[in-house]
């Protein structure tokens, strides 16, 4: 059944992500949603579908596209996002290993250290220990292992953070 | 037979050639550009589509863009807003509607009917 209002709108949104993450063709993955601009991969992770979180720093002149908590640095380094983060629940931990009890998410860098993308693992359900990410303004995916969006567009996985499920 | 060639020199420019060029069709064109733009697309980062020269120029065509940015932005919703906030150089927006797409574009179509854009 078509995620899209027909196959060939899956096949088109799906296109588009893979000509920009083209090593998601080394690995299983699947169109979970369909193309929106409502929200972005970093609400996403945090369970938030009406945002575009991201630190734009006040002076550029997309600022008004990026939510951003007033308590927080707008700061694109790791250090904001991880503090984001840590503000809902995740502490810092070594890997993306499935852990029971545990969900996880993985934080993407560019190689000069600027984050570019956030995924999640998915802890329960049919796919235990894969990976769901919004792809910027385009659709919902998901993503057998995290080097298959590793490339030019969001560069490498570079920090991951977990908590505890709530039950 | 010898044949002088003489040479002519080009009459003084007074003023710089003018070039018509249609501002619609130029909008239309840039437009096109950083809409399809997977760099764009793809990122989760909003101040992505300032880095597409194409926006940029549209930016730097300044005023002369504004009711054809508003025309384009009523009809659908795009990144039009850091090229707004660029261009008039100042920011509408609520803070409670920064990041939702939707509420943006709202506050920028009512500063542009407030303003004469729409």
């Amino acid at each position: 059944m078509a995620i899209c209002e027909s196959d060939e709108a899956d096949g088109a949104a799906l296109a588009n992500i893979l000509i920009l993450l083209p090593g998601l063709k080394t690995a299983a993955h699947a169109l979970t949603s369909i193309p929106t601009r409502n929200y972005n991969c970093i609400a996403y992770v945090l369970d938030d579908c009406e945002c575009f979180w991201w630190p734009v720093p006040i002076s550029n002149s997309a600022l008004a596209m990026s939510y951003w908590p007033r308590r927080f640095s707008r700061e694109e380094t790791v250090q904001a996002f991880a503090e984001i983060f840590e503000s809902f629940g995740y502490r810092t931990c070594t890997d993306g290993k499935l852990e029971a009890n545990n969900e996880k998410i993985a934080l993407y860098c560019s190689p000069n250290g600027t984050p570019t993308h956030a995924a999640k693992q998915i802890a329960e359900g049919l796919h235990p220990g894969q990976w769901k990410s919004k792809i910027g303004r385009l659709a919902d995916i998901r993503h057998a292992t995290l080097e298959a969006l590793e490339g030019d567009a969001y560069g490498k996985v570079h920090s991951f953070f977990a908590r505890k499920i709530k039950s | 037979m010898s044949v002088q060639l003489l040479e002519e020199a080009p009459p003084p420019i007074s003023s710089p050639p003018v070039v018509e060029v249609n501002t619609r069709k130029l909008f239309e064109v840039l437009t096109a550009c950083w809409k399809n733009d997977l760099n764009i697309l793809g990122s989760s980062n909003p101040a992505a589509v300032l880095n597409n020269v194409a926006y940029r120029m549209t930016i730097d065509l300044g005023a002369t863009m504004l009711p054809l940015i508003f025309n384009d932005y009523a009809r659908e919703d795009h990144d039009w807003a850091p090229a707004l906030s660029a261009i008039v150089g100042s920011n509408p927006v609520k803070p409670e509607h920064w990041g939702r797409f939707k509420l943006v574009r709202e506050d920028w179509l009512e500063w542009g009917k407030a303003h004469g854009y729409l």
